[in-house]
């Protein structure tokens, strides 16, 4: 596995977003393929050669012969990456760099499995749209899109509803962001695609400074709302980690209630390591 | 409470200090950006209501913290400030005799108290030379308290007794040699020296000593002298010098002799005022010569006949003189003699003669007939310039100049026979007020000596009136409080005729003076309560610090 730092210094993003994958594939010494494809098509005859796994054991159990489980194609799989650009965002400049390296290592992924993929840019409004393609072209402009993004803007979910409507075959949505937002609107915001059957994951990024906000009492101004709010870290640390950590729970509750996949992200672990701890965790539960 | 430091209750504004830091602080905070705030806002608000009790005793404590730094620098105490603003050093012939460094030990008493006593830094040092109690007063009755250096030989320690001091004995006496404040005044006489010299050896319980007597620390005479206390030995105090200077005696016990029982004696012979006296009145050269003595400031002679010139005063006891011996006293008065006249009456002639002119006031009640004016119970008093009076503050008549010369007439009460004369016990410094009031002669007459009335018996109605027209009584003539007390011979002038009984201290008694009006215990007192405060700050400050340690762990999780 590349040092992350290592990682994080390379300057185009699609070798980086292949470096990372390419680090936690070898993590996981697995194959990269039906990483995300879910979709169970039918069974075959074994044939010398496949994978011991994939031989279905309850079939096994009742023909006494050998069949191992196919899935759907994996260009089935229309996957939508939706990147939070909220000023927010860029509280610190590894948070939205971090996001933004996530995102291009699963088009990376999505592009090795041949999946289409698409992009949606995200504030208070859709700024970027990019429809699903399979095609390396498109790999090439999602990662110019993504390596020319800033931050600015409020973050407002109201969008999605739309978005959502537009997605009309079923679908992956992978939502980054860093849910700095009113638990209720993420929620209400991601539901929507999970109305239309869409698989949702959503990766919560946030920055150790986040988590933990250290120096002398001063006034803290919303870097999205401009609201100032005069704050005393070291007397209250504790009662501001404990809101944080309600607010984490609390959408990840309610996440997992309307079955979508959460995943919280700190920017100080190397995002390969999470990546794999996130696959892994999914193979689990697969 | 007061306290030590006073000084230092001026940065007490400095305790609204962390409140004032408080409040700047959450002025004056820097900004930064923040994702999102609403989390922060919702945390405060929790904290708040949480800490806010908490603060708010963080900051009183630590605004007591820094009063009690302020208190002890302070030093607070209960009573009040006792710091000692005079070092008084008794610089007489006794405290430096033996002891030449005396401004060492000054010195180092100085250095200690500043160290130990809290001494003013405003020290006084001023040598005290022979009357210690007087130059004691001119430094202005001394409120503040003060470090007596001395070996208080000289002065009755009841003469402190109104300051709080700190005695330093530079030489303490032996229990059984302890002075007790015998003073021996200037102008003493032979009488007084003795009188003196057995109050002393009263006092030591020695019944016989050795008298030696030097000159600038020359041995001049000495000699054996025994004393009777029941009567005044004068045989072997022949040698005490007629000139003056100050002389040191020393008084030595017949058997073993203490090196350190030695006194000075100040044997100063003053200007004499010659008095002649016309008629041999006894009883008028008694009172102005008690003991007829040779060297006394005021010398008398009786019934004088021939040479008035030789006399700065003659009194004339009996006007009644032939006119010849009358021609020579107007001579004498006109030549700028000196004349008072004591009489109970005066007879026209005499009155033609002297050239006075005395006009009776009608309401008087001055009886004439057949030439002679009788007084009541009045006396006169005047220069030339005189309103004569009775004792009652009438007037009598007025005396109209005559001469250059002087001349004062005492009437006396008409009813009194001479035998009974002097009348009243103030006569005396009756006669010795007149003679410094009017010859400007400086009698030095304010020691008196065995047989001299009681001043304290002054209380009669003798009123004068002054040339410049002061109405005085005797009371006001600032005669010298002296006395002869109930059989005791006693030499303290300062002594009130209040305290006449007063009697030489014991040895516990002399401690116990010591005890209650020196600041010792007082000062100790201070010190105690001081330091009690001191404690208390400092226990205080030292749970402050670990209030302040256990916070600073907790915030940051040390």
């Amino acid at each position: 596995m590349l040092n992350s730092e290592l990682i994080s210094k390379v300057k185009p993003l699609r070798l980086r977003a292949r470096l990372i994958v390419e680090g936690f594939l070898t993590g996981l010494h697995k194959s990269p393929y039906h990483g995300f494809s879910v979709e169970f098509k039918d069974h075959r005859s074994y044939n010398k050669g496949d994978e011991i796994r994939w031989i279905d054991w309850k079939v096994y159990a009742r023909t006494d012969r050998f069949y191992v489980r196919r899935f759907e194609d994996e260009t089935n799989l229309m996957a939508y990456i939706l990147l939070d650009n909220s000023a927010s965002m860029g509280f610190v400049k590894e948070k939205f760099e971090y996001a933004v390296n996530l995102a291009s290592a699963i088009s990376y992924l999505l592009f090795l499995q041949r999946d289409a993929f698409g992009l949606a840019v995200f504030n208070e409004k859709i700024e970027t749209l990019v429809p699903p393609r399979t095609s390396r072209v498109n790999l090439s402009h999602v990662m110019s899109i993504l390596d020319g993004l800033k931050t600015h803007g409020q973050t407002d979910l109201s969008s999605f509803r739309v978005l959502a409507e537009r997605l009309k075959k079923r679908g992956l949505v992978v939502f980054i962001s860093d849910m700095m937002k009113e638990p209720e609107e993420i929620i209400t915001g991601l539901r929507m695609f999970r109305y239309r059957k869409h698989e949702v994951i959503a990766f919560h990024i946030l920055s150790p400074e986040e988590t933990k906000i250290s120096g002398r009492a001063r006034v803290f101004e919303d870097m999205e709302t401009g609201e100032r709010v005069p704050f005393d870290p070291v007397n209250l640390q504790s009662e501001y980690q404990e809101r944080l950590n309600s607010h984490i729970e609390h959408i990840k509750k309610e996440l997992r209630k309307s079955n979508i996949d959460y995943e919280f992200f700190l920017t100080s672990e190397p995002i390969e390591l999470a990546l794999y701890r996130f696959f892994k965790k999914r193979e689990k539960l697969r | 409470m007061s306290f030590l430091n006073p000084g230092f209750l001026y940065l007490l504004p400095l305790v609204a200090l962390p409140f004032i830091i408080h409040l700047f602080a959450a002025k004056v905070q820097r900004r930064a950006k923040f994702s999102w705030v609403r989390l922060l806002r919702s945390a405060q608000y929790e904290g708040k209501k949480r800490r806010r009790l908490l603060e708010i005793l963080i900051l009183i404590l630590r605004s007591l913290a820094i009063l009690s730094l302020i208190m002890l620098a302070a030093r607070p105490f209960r009573g009040e400030l006792f710091k000692f603003r005079y070092l008084v050093v008794d610089f007489s012939p006794s405290a430096r005799h033996d002891t030449s460094k005396i401004f060492s030990i000054a010195e180092e008493v100085k250095s200690k108290g500043l160290d130990v006593y809290f001494l003013d830094d405003r020290l006084y040092e001023k040598p005290v030379p022979y009357d210690m109690p007087a130059h004691f007063k001119k430094l202005g009755s001394l409120e503040k308290p003060a470090i007596i250096l001395s070996d208080f030989q000289s002065s009755n320690v009841s003469d402190f007794k109104d300051t709080s001091f700190l005695a330093v004995k530079l030489r303490p006496p032996r229990d059984e040699l302890k002075i007790l404040g015998v003073r021996v005044q200037p102008g003493i006489t032979m009488q007084g020296f003795e009188a003196s010299l057995k109050v002393f050896m009263k006092a030591t319980r020695r019944m016989a000593v050795r008298l030696n007597l030097y000159r600038e620390e020359k041995l001049i005479a000495g000699g054996n002298f025994e004393v009777n206390p029941d009567s005044v030995n004068q045989l072997n105090l022949k040698f005490i010098p007629e000139k003056g200077g100050i002389w040191k005696a020393e008084v030595l016990p017949l058997d073993e002799l203490p090196e350190d029982n030695v006194r000075y004696f100040n044997l100063t012979v003053l200007e004499r005022l010659r008095v002649g006296i016309i008629g041999n009145n006894k009883f008028i050269a008694r009172a102005l010569n008690p003991f007829r003595i040779k060297n006394y400031p005021v010398q008398v002679t009786n019934d004088i006949q021939a040479n008035f010139a030789g006399f700065d005063v003659i009194f004339l006891t009996n006007p009644d003189i032939p006119l010849e011996k009358l021609i020579r006293v107007i001579r004498y008065v006109e030549s700028g003699g000196n004349l008072v006249i004591f009489t109970d009456k005066i007879t026209a002639p005499i009155i033609n003669a002297l050239g006075l002119n005395i006009e009776p006031v009608e309401s008087a009640k001055v009886v004439i007939e057949k030439d002679t004016l009788t007084f009541p119970r009045a006396i006169a008093f005047g220069d030339g310039k005189a309103i004569l009076i009775d004792s009652k503050g009438r007037k009598i008549a007025v005396i109209k100049p005559f001469s250059k010369g002087r001349l004062v007439l005492v009437g006396l009460p008409a009813d009194v026979s001479e035998t009974l004369f002097p009348i009243s016990p103030s006569f005396v410094p009756f006669v010795y007020s007149l003679l410094e009031r009017l010859f400007s002669v400086k009698t030095n007459t304010r020691v008196t000596t065995a047989g001299t009335p009681c001043i304290s018996l002054i209380d009669s109605n003798l009123t004068v009136i002054t040339p410049e027209g002061e109405k005085v009584t005797c009371k006001d003539l600032n005669f010298p409080k002296v006395g002869f007390y109930r059989g005791e011979w006693s030499f303290g002038v300062n002594l009130p005729p209040s305290e006449a009984e007063e009697r030489f201290l014991s040895d516990q008694e002399l401690d116990d003076h010591f005890k209650a009006h020196t600041s010792l215990e007082n000062f100790e007192n201070m010190l105690r309560s001081s330091r009690s405060f001191t404690s208390i700050f400092v226990y205080f400050l030292i749970f402050y610090v670990l209030v302040e340690s256990l916070i600073l762990g907790w915030k940051f999780r040390l």
